[in-house]
């Protein structure tokens, strides 16, 4: 997974305690190199997005976008309540494609122009298709984040645009699957706050819902499922709780680096392993080491239970070669040996 | 199991090297005559299957590799169609039950992807559409608690063993399998180098292992080679489809065994098969209609509750390992009987008392319970606190008054609450008839206010409560 743009909010929203995430945030080049910089070996697990996967994301964008946004004019038709022929549709990336800073800059002022006309109330498009907007962090290195939604659409209720994002992933019944919505809920709540910043800029009284817009593919072929509408309130506010992590591991890995380069720091940092690293981070493996003698090692969950018992004194309390030192390590030992006798017994019979 | 409970059985689960069960019944009833299994390789994202095996379980699959999944064409999917049809087809006829085995859930929804692109889709052949239905009440049987058609070889080890791993790692079944190998050493160690490649349903793409980039690309190539450069870039996509699709199905094989070896009684399911049964044949016979009118998702819920409340009953019911449990969290009442109020013996009406040394129970007024092992039932009717500081259960019996072995002071007894199972299509009958604003409305009614009779909430509801 990516550790740049909103991609790199999520994952500090997901896990603001992680000091080493902040540091592959800052860290110039992709993560597959800042594992490989740190441990000093190539990473020999998958990393990436698959081809196949980027092939059916891509063209499940140029469907929607082609003749005008023609599929995404239908999609959002009937939940604006306009004629979908009567709906417009401005394509930024027409105007300055590709995905280089320079391009980026360039659809930002556009974005910015778009947004200042719809609040003098001039006529705007409704739906506007790769939108630029960032979050600034400044002052520090790094001092933005770009954030770009797919979309960008007019909400006549709202009466200012809200984000939308385009994903491939199947509804069936009209859901979509609960692991898939967690993650693009956060990219809307980073896309949201990027948008208020704008909106903040031109007029501070103005309010922006905390809204954002979801189309995921019907099952066959792939054309638009009806938008969802979601409510990303939560989301916004774990936005902002990894926003404000970054700050905080920004300033450390500032501090101990002295001008070199991020990954030179990471042993100083404080890792912090849960079991959602394994799916998502190249580091899990290291940072994983750091507990691998304690009961964390066995999940999140033995590791609230158990707090910071290493795994032999676990073992010594039901063996009865360590005496327990409270009553919890009492209640632990005493289950611990009744589980034990119970296996065994079993095992026998 | 509580959170306490499942660290300590990992805890001894990796100082024994070995998975440890953590019941001592099964929530699966054994394999009925038509039982099938069936394995997937998809394309991730895309959804689409590029490789099924599928077949009965006591012999080597029948395998399908598809060479253009993405194209329209899915006359190459006939042969498990065909298979599915006359699978179940068998299972009407027997008037039987059936089973599906599959490795895991990712199976799961790639059959239920291929239920929504083909079971309506009116350019394919019957056979195909006919497919596509049945893969959707398949997928649909599996939401429901309780049932008894689907066996997902992953989820049945996760619920029914306990490994010296992370939870989330046990999500792959090949790692799970290496708690139950005596010729792993060290499982942990095992388990966690199985974890680099993946066991869900999709091609490997390690640095070591890139058969899906390769795939991809010789498909790629494939579409504009011609002739026998044509067939050796299909065979090279065959044999590595063929050889994961195989490993699948491999996994699932062994997944099967090792839960089978565990030996677990299945008592106690009898009523869970009869529903997942019928259910299942109704849908067969009838066709596949989802649930989209609010009163028919309503229904839906019910179903799903009442199949959760009927597993869990049938579980404590039958699993002493999930009553110990359950006692620590006070959802069952151990106990003893300790007065009998019954006029003439084997005869209504009939009130115990039992005595028991829990402080906590989760057991409330007008409760149903049943006593464990027993036929007989009953209503709380009054909780109190015992001079010991225990808990006294009230009880009107309400069935098996006649069995005096439980109905007679000193019986120990365990009461575990009756699963409320009731799924009421009358009321929903009638909230489609109406179309209750509650259901289908947007606001609420208004109705004009009434003047206060004085008297509160809490008094209503006690004068409207059975003497």
């Amino acid at each position: 997974m990516s550790v740049k743009g909103s991609t790199a909010l999520v994952r500090l929203a997901g896990n603001p305690d992680c000091e080493i995430l902040g540091a592959m945030v800052l860290q110039e080049g992709s993560e597959k190199r800042f594992f490989e910089r740190v441990v000093g070996e190539p990473y020999d697990r998958e990393f990436g997005e698959r081809q196949s996967s980027k092939r059916r994301g891509a063209q499940f964008e140029r469907n929607a976008y082609a003749g005008d946004g023609r599929l995404l004019r239908e999609a959002f038709a009937p939940m604006l309540g306009r004629d979908a022929d009567a709906l417009t549709v401005r394509n930024l990336i027409d105007d300055y494609p590709g995905s280089k800073d320079d391009a980026r800059v360039a659809r930002l002022r556009i974005t910015r122009g778009i947004l200042r006309d719809s609040v003098a109330g001039r006529a705007v498009p409704d739906i506007i298709i790769q939108p630029q907007l960032l979050l600034p962090t400044r002052p520090g290195p790094k001092p933005y984040f770009f954030i770009a939604p797919d979309l960008l659409v007019w909400s006549p209720l709202a009466g200012t645009y809200l984000p939308g994002d385009l994903k491939s992933f199947i509804v069936r019944e009209n859901e979509v699957a609960a692991s898939d919505l967690a993650r693009v809920r956060l990219q809307l709540g980073a896309q949201l706050l990027a948008l208020r910043h704008e909106y903040d800029q031109i007029d501070q009284s103005i309010v922006v819902p905390p809204s954002g817009m979801l189309l995921f593919s019907k099952p066959n072929g792939l054309a638009p499922h009806a938008p969802r509408v979601e409510d990303i309130g939560g989301a916004i506010e774990a936005v902002r709780i990894g926003i404000a992590a970054f700050l905080r591991h920004r300033q450390k890995v500032n501090d101990l680096r002295a001008g070199a380069e991020p990954y030179t720091v990471v042993a100083d940092l404080e890792p912090h392993f849960e079991d959602a690293c394994l799916s998502s981070c190249v580091m899990a493996k290291w940072c994983r080491q750091r507990v691998a003698e304690h009961v964390a090692d066995m999940g999140d969950v033995a590791g609230n239970v158990l707090g910071d018992m290493t795994m032999q004194r676990l073992l010594d309390l039901m063996s009865g070669s360590a005496a327990p030192s409270d009553d919890h390590e009492a209640i632990i030992a005493e289950q611990l040996r009744a589980l034990a006798d119970q296996h065994d017994e079993e095992q026998a019979a | 199991m509580n959170a306490f409970d499942d660290t300590l059985h990992r805890a001894l689960a990796r100082a024994r090297r070995r998975a440890l069960p953590v019941r001592t019944s099964s929530s699966l009833s054994p394999d009925p005559d038509v039982t099938i299994g069936i394995a997937t390789i998809k394309i991730v994202t895309e959804e689409q299957i590029q490789a099924v095996a599928f077949g009965t379980l006591d012999r080597a699959p029948t395998v399908i590799v598809r060479l253009d999944p993405i194209g329209r064409d899915v006359s190459d999917l006939l042969p498990f169609a065909r298979f599915l049809n006359a699978t179940v087809q068998r299972s009407i006829v027997a008037d039987a039950p059936m089973r599906v085995w599959l490795p895991h859930d990712v199976t799961l929804e790639a059959l239920d992807v291929l239920g929504h692109r083909y079971w309506r889709n009116q350019t394919a052949s019957a056979e195909i559409v006919r497919m596509g239905e049945l893969c959707r009440v398949i997928a649909h049987e599996a939401t429901i608690p309780g049932q008894q058609l689907v066996a997902d070889a992953t989820a049945q080890l996760q619920g029914h063993v306990v490994t010296g791993m992370a939870p989330i790692e046990e999500g792959h079944l090949h790692a799970i399998l290496a708690w139950f190998d005596p010729a792993v050493a060290d499982p942990l160690f095992e388990a966690r180098e199985r974890i680099r490649l993946p066991a869900s349903g999709i091609l490997p793409n390690t640095p070591d292992h890139p058969h899906d980039d390769r795939v991809d690309r010789l498909r790629k190539e494939a579409k504009s080679a011609s002739g026998a450069y044509r067939q050796r870039l299909e065979a090279q996509i065959d044999a590595i489809l063929r050889n994961w699709v195989q490993h699948e199905w491999d996994l699932m094989v062994a997944g099967r065994r090792a839960f089978l070896d565990l030996g677990l009684p299945s008592a106690g399911l009898d009523g869970l098969v009869k529903d997942s049964t019928k259910r299942v044949a109704y849908a067969l016979t009838n066709g596949f209609f989802p649930a989209r009118q609010p009163d028919h998702l309503a229904a839906q819920l019910s179903v799903m509750e009442a199949g959760q409340e009927k597993a869990d009953h049938a579980a404590l019911e039958s699993d002493p390992l999930l009553r110990a449990q359950a006692m620590r969290a006070g959802a069952v009442v151990a106990g003893t009987v300790s007065a009998v109020r019954q006029p003439r013996p084997k005869f209504y009406p009939c009130d115990i008392d039992v005595d028991s040394s829990q402080s906590v129970v989760r057991l409330r007024l007008d409760d149903k319970v049943s006593i464990v092992g027993t036929n007989v039932t009953g209503v709380v009717r009054g909780l109190d606190t015992t001079p010991t500081g225990g808990t006294r259960v009230s009880l009107e019996i309400t069935g098996g008054v006649r069995t005096q072995s439980v109905l007679s002071v000193g019986a120990g007894v365990e009461l575990v609450r009756s699963a409320f199972a009731f799924v009421n299509l009358r009321a929903l009958g009638v909230v489609r008839e109406q179309q209750s604003w509650i259901f289908y409305g947007d606001t609420a009614p208004t109705i004009a206010a009434r003047p206060s009779t004085g008297q509160s909430a809490l008094a209503i509801a006690t004068a409207a409560r059975r003497p």
